[in-house]
């Protein structure tokens, strides 16, 4: 199966009522682990930048989807399945991606997970913080492959877009408004 | 305010005051429902697979502990399951035989983990097969509730291991 066949499958009602049917984050994503069509593109995440890059927009896009206030976010498996996925492929990514889906409304695990990236969780024992302060926003730039992707779109509110290293000037490339 | 449950995972949906006899606290969070739409197409999405699975209803606010220990308000995840069983006094029933209506019947993967829980709606004698039917009425996540017969549910749910009841 391609990468972008698995892509498409992830957000089929079919491989919703699969990951669903269970009742914990912790059983949700166990059950995501099994499932072919996440293993597949997990492999495809590791060995290719495109399918990363192409995962990190769709999460965008699929964040930034209207939803009825009354209801829980529809796509609210697909986002947490590829946010995790970006997270574990490309943990920079996935400090962007977490930042994206935290943004998109009426999400469960999905949100779940995004706060967990973004937020350590407090110790058990008393109200310090465990790690270091929120970076996702603070990352300007990073680098995958020959590759570069801008950060700047995320504060903007634009769709991420890539570049080859070459023949970008890096003063201009965040600005997508262009 | 609670952000974060005993995991440390974050908490996304209000929660209510619930706890056990013994008065401690059942973690618990109301997830928002899911629209009409898309729990139609989940349940026609189950049903042809399930044969024996007949639809009491659609909501996604609750899970399958919250339809037992809360009144289908809330959801609770299935960690607390054990918590619950040994503050309400449930205590083990070891034969299919001796079930009643209403009694629970515990799910778990492979792994060892509780995946689901379902309350025993009827127990049938199959006389021809020599062996008990019981026919289970749960909640599937946030597919919806259905009276389906005790192995006929989602792989993911898991199988039946153990039985309980709080009868005295």
């Amino acid at each position: 199966m391609s990468w972008q066949q698995a892509l498409s499958e992830i957000e089929s009602t079919e491989f919703d009522v699969k990951l669903n049917v269970v009742s914990s984050m912790g059983a949700f994503f166990r059950a995501a682990a099994k499932e072919s069509v996440v293993i597949d593109l997990y492999q495809s995440m590791r060995e290719s930048g495109d399918a990363g890059e192409e995962v990190l927009g769709r999460i965008y896009d699929l964040s930034q989807l209207a939803v009825d206030p009354r209801y829980e976010n529809p796509k609210d498996t697909p986002l947490a399945i590829l946010l995790w996925l970006t997270y574990f492929t490309e943990p920079a990514y996935g400090q962007i991606a977490a930042n994206y889906v935290d943004r998109a409304p009426q999400c469960w695990y999905a949100k779940k997970l995004a706060r967990r990236i973004l937020t350590p969780p407090p110790v058990a024992s008393g109200d310090a913080w465990v790690g270091e302060r929120q970076y996702g926003l603070e990352v300007a730039q990073t680098s995958s492959g020959d590759t570069m992707f801008i950060m700047n779109p995320v504060t903007q509110g634009a769709r991420p877009r890539y570049y080859k290293k070459a023949g970008v000037p890096s003063s201009t490339a965040g600005n997508t408004s262009a | 305010m609670t952000l974060y449950d005993a995991r440390g995972d974050f908490i996304v949906g209000p929660t209510l005051p619930l706890a056990t006899r013994k008065g401690r606290e059942i973690p618990n969070e109301q997830r928002l429902q899911r629209s009409p739409i898309e729990m139609a197409a989940r349940r026609n999405m189950v049903l042809p697979r399930h044969p024996s699975a007949r639809v009491r209803s659609l909501s996604s606010v609750y899970n399958c502990m919250g339809m037992v220990f809360a009144s289908r308000r809330t959801w609770i995840d299935p960690e607390h399951l054990y918590m619950i069983l040994e503050d309400d006094d449930y205590r083990r029933v070891l034969h299919e035989g001796e079930l009643v209506r209403g009694d629970l019947v515990i799910y778990r993967d492979e792994e060892g983990h509780v995946t689901h829980v379902g309350l025993v709606a009827e127990v049938r004698t199959n006389l021809r097969e020599a062996r008990w039917e019981v026919i289970v009425l749960s909640q599937w996540g946030e597919v919806g509730e259905y009276f389906h017969h005790i192995d006929d549910v989602e792989p993911n749910l898991g199988k039946p291991t153990e039985y309980w009841t709080d009868r005295i």
